[in-house]
C-alpha cells in the first residue's frame, strides 16, 4: 500500500499532473462559489476534456474538482448568506452574521482551514478505511453484487426528496440502460429502429443534457444574476489570520466534525448537507456556552465547514469499494470510471490500487490548494457570482453540446444530450430526483449482469440466496433503507406529539 | 370542474404509466434472457407509476388546498420555458447544418442580444470569446474534429 501512495505522490508532483490538479481546483471553487451550480454540473462540464487523457489524470482533474467545490460554496454562504452548494447551507447560521458584524475575513479564514483540515483528515480516514472494505469484498458473489447495486439504489432513493418518485427515476434509468445490444442475450432492445441506439446510449451526453444543459435551463427560467444580495460590495475581507488561528484555537470543533462528516459519508445518500447539519448541532449541543450561536459564534462556521469536506473521504468509500455512489458528485465521478475503461465496484480496488492512491492525494491536495486560493481571493471571487445568468447560458450550452460530440464524433450524442437536458429539467420541475435515475444507468449493467448469475448459479430459485450470508445482510439493509423515510416520519410525528 | 383542477403532476404520472405499459409490452417481444430483466424492472415500474397516478388522483379529487394540489410544483412561467427550449432547439438545429464553428457565434450572439439585452460590443466580445475557446481547447489543444454540419459537407 505504501509503495502505491509514494508512486501516487510521484505522479502528482508531475508538472503536467500538477497543471490537471489546479485546473480542478480553480473550476472547483468557480462552480462551488455559484449558487446552484456545483461539483455535479463541473465535472458534467469537465467529463470531456478528459477523453484524450490517462485516466489517472482523469481522476487528478476531477479530484481537484471535488477537493475544491466545497470550499468555494462557503464563501458565497458567509458573504452573502447564499450557500454555494447545499452542504454550505449550515455555515450561513453564523457565517452571515459575522459578515454583519464586519468579521467577513475571519469567518472566512476560519472556514477555510476548518475545511482544509477537515478535507485531509477524511483523506486519512479513507486511506484506513480501504483495506478493510478490500477484504470484505472478497466474501461477495453475484448474489450479494446484485444486492450491493440494489442497495446502492434504494438508500439513494430512500434519501431523495420524494421515495416513490425516487424509484421511479431509478426504474427508467435502468430502462434506459437497456437500451442497445444486448451482449447476454444477442439482441437489440428499445432501439425503435434508430441505427443510432444499438450501441445504447453512452453515458457521457446523459450526464451533460442532465446536469450540465438541466441546469442551464432551470438558470435561464429563473433569470437575473444568480446571486441575489448587493451585500457584496459592501464587505471588507480582513482579518483572515485571525480567522485561521481561531480555527486551530477550536481544533477539536474541526475533529469532531471531520469524524462526523466521514462516517456520514460511508453513507450512500445521505451527504454533505446532513453531515454539516449534525455537526453544527453536535457543536452547539456539546458547548457549554450556547448563547452566540446563530448570532456570529466562529465554531458554528468551523463545524459544518470540517465536516461538509471530510464526507468526501468518506464518500468514496461506497464508491471506489463497492461501486455505490453516495452523491449526484460521485455519481458523475463514476461516470469518469467507466469512461476511462475502469469498473465501477468491486474489483477496482483490487485491480487499480495506484489509481485509488491518485485520487485520494489529488483530494488531499486540491483542499489545502483551494483553501489558500480562497484566503487570497476572496474579495474578487465572488464578483463571479454577479455575473447575468444570460451570459453564462450560451456558452455553457455550447461548450456543454461540443463535449457530447467529441467522444464518439457523434452528431446523434448532441441530440442526445439536449434530449436528457430536456428531460433533467423537467424532472426537477416536477420533482422528480435526476440522481436516482443517474446510478440506475450506471448500477444497472452490474445489477442485470448479476441478476443473470445468481439465476443460473441457483436455476432460477432465488430462495437459494438465503444460505448466502451477504446476501442477507444486503437485504436486510434494503429492507431498511426502503423503510427509513416511514420510520423517520413516524419519530418526526411522535416527537411533535411530545412538543 | 375536473378538467379545470387537472394538475400537471397528474398528467405526468399518466404519461409515465403508458410509458410504463410501452417498455412492459416491448420486454416480452424479447427472446430468452435478454426479455427476463426488462420485465422485472417494468412491472415494478408500472406498478410504482399506477401508485403514483392513484395518489395524483386523489389529490385532484381531494385537494389539501381548494386553490393548490399538494404536489402541484411551484408555478414558472410556460413561456419562459418554451423559450428555453426553443432556443435549445435553435441550436441543434444550426449545428446540424452549418456545424460548430460557424453554429457557435452566430448562436451567442443572438442569445446574449436577442435574451440577453446586451450591448452589441459586449455581444461580440462574448460570442468571439466562445468561439475562441472552442477552437482552441477543443480543435488545436485536444485535436478534435468538430461537426462542419450537414451543408458544409459538400
Amino acid at each position: 500500500m505504501f509503495d502505491s501512495i509514494f508512486t501516487a505522490a510521484s505522479y502528482l508532483a508531475d508538472g503536467m499532473n500538477l497543471l490537471f490538479l489546479m485546473l480542478g481546483v480553480v473550476v472547483g471553487i468557480i462552480f462551488g462559489i455559484i449558487p446552484g451550480l456545483g461539483g455535479a454540473t463541473a465535472i458534467a462540464l469537465l467529463l470531456p476534456l478528459t477523453f484524450g487523457m490517462q485516466a489517472e489524470q482523469a481522476i487528478t482533474l476531477m479530484g481537484g474538482v471535488m477537493g475544491a467545490v466545497t470550499i468555494g460554496g462557503s464563501i458565497t454562504a458567509i458573504l452573502l448568506n447564499t450557500p454555494g452548494t447545499a452542504p454550505n447551507a449550515a455555515t450561513c447560521f453564523d457565517g452571515y452574521p459575522l459578515t454583519r458584524q464586519g468579521k467577513a475575513g475571519v469567518a472566512i479564514g476560519a472556514a477555510v482551514t476548518a475545511s482544509s483540515v477537515g478535507g485531509v483528515i477524511g483523506a486519512f480516514i479513507l486511506i484506513l478505511l480501504l483495506p478493510v472494505a478490500k477484504n470484505i469484498i472478497l466474501f461477495f458473489g453475484p448474489p450479494a453484487y446484485f444486492m450491493l447495486a440494489l442497495l446502492g439504489l434504494t438508500a439513494l432513493t430512500a434519501a431523495s426528496s420524494n421515495l416513490l418518485r425516487g424509484l421511479i427515476g431509478a426504474c427508467l434509468g435502468l430502462f434506459i440502460g437497456f437500451v442497445g445490444y444486448d451482449d447476454l442475450g444477442g439482441v437489440t432492445r428499445y432501439t425503435g429502429g434508430v441505427d443510432y441506439l444499438w450501441d445504447g446510449l453512452s453515458i457521457v451526453p446523459v450526464l451533460i443534457g442532465l446536469f450540465a444543459i438541466a441546469e442551464m435551463l432551470k438558470l435561464y427560467v429563473v433569470g437575473g444574476s444568480i446571486a441575489k444580495s448587493d451585500d457584496a460590495a459592501s464587505v471588507g475581507v480582513s482579518g483572515t489570520f485571525e480567522g485561521i488561528k481561531a480555527a486551530f484555537r477550536h481544533f477539536k470543533v474541526i475533529l469532531s466534525g471531520s469524524v462526523i462528516g466521514s462516517v456520514i459519508g460511508t453513507v450512500p445518500g445521505v451527504g454533505g448537507t446532513v453531515a454539516s447539519f449534525l455537526s453544527y448541532s453536535f457543536t452547539v449541543q456539546t458547548s457549554k456556552d450556547k448563547g452566540e450561536f446563530g448570532k456570529g459564534d466562529i465554531r458554528g462556521v468551523i463545524a459544518p465547514e470540517a465536516s461538509n469536506n471530510a464526507k468526501d473521504g468518506g464518500s468514496l468509500v461506497p464508491t471506489l469499494a463497492f461501486g455505490i455512489p453516495g452523491s449526484a458528485e460521485m455519481a458523475l465521478f463514476l461516470g469518469v470510471l467507466v469512461l476511462h475503461g475502469m469498473d465501477p465496484g468491486p474489483m477496482l480496488l483490487l485491480e487499480r490500487e495506484f489509481t485509488i492512491f491518485v485520487l485520494i492525494l489529488a483530494l488531499l491536495a486540491a483542499t489545502v490548494a483551494s483553501g489558500i486560493i480562497v484566503l487570497l481571493t476572496a474579495r474578487y471571487l465572488i464578483k463571479v457570482t454577479y455575473i447575468d445568468s444570460s451570459i453564462l447560458i450560451p456558452s455553457v450550452i455550447v461548450v456543454s453540446l461540443v463535449g457530447a460530440y467529441a467522444l464518439h464524433n457523434s452528431i446523434g450524442d448532441v441530440f442526445a444530450a439536449a434530449f436528457f437536458g430536456v428531460l433533467g429539467y423537467l424532472m426537477h420541475r416536477f420533482d422528480y430526483p435526476r440522481i436516482t435515475l443517474v446510478i440506475a444507468l450506471v448500477l444497472g449493467g452490474l445489477m442485470e449482469r448479476n441478476y443473470f448469475q445468481t439465476s443460473l448459479m441457483y436455476r432460477g430459485d432465488w430462495s437459494k440466496a438465503f444460505g448466502d450470508t451477504p446476501f442477507v445482510i444486503l437485504l436486510g439493509l434494503v429492507v431498511l433503507a426502503l423503510l427509513m423515510p416511514v420510520i423517520s416520519k413516524a419519530i418526526k410525528h411522535k416527537a411533535g406529539q411530545k412538543a | 370542474m375536473m378538467a379545470r383542477r387537472l394538475n400537471s403532476g397528474l398528467v405526468v404520472a399518466g404519461l409515465i404509466t403508458v410509458c410504463a405499459v410501452l417498455v412492459l409490452v416491448a420486454a416480452y417481444s424479447y427472446q430468452g434472457i435478454s426479455g427476463t430483466f426488462p420485465q422485472l424492472v417494468g412491472w415494478i415500474l408500472l406498478g410504482l407509476a399506477l401508485l403514483e397516478l392513484g395518489m395524483q388522483v386523489n389529490a385532484v379529487i381531494r385537494p389539501a388546498d381548494p386553490g393548490r394540489s399538494a404536489d402541484e410544483p411551484e408555478a414558472v412561467s410556460v413561456v419562459k420555458e418554451l423559450k428555453a427550449f426553443g432556443w435549445l432547439g435553435i441550436l441543434l438545429l444550426a449545428l446540424y447544418l452549418v456545424g460548430f464553428l460557424i453554429s457557435t457565434p452566430l448562436y451567442v450572439f443572438a442569445f446574449l442580444r436577442l435574451s440577453g439585452r446586451l450591448s452589441l460590443a459586449m455581444s461580440s466580445t462574448i460570442a468571439v470569446g466562445a468561439t475562441v475557446f472552442v477552437y482552441v481547447v477543443f480543435i488545436q489543444l485536444l485535436k478534435y474534429k468538430l461537426f462542419p454540419g450537414v451543408l458544409m459537407m459538400g
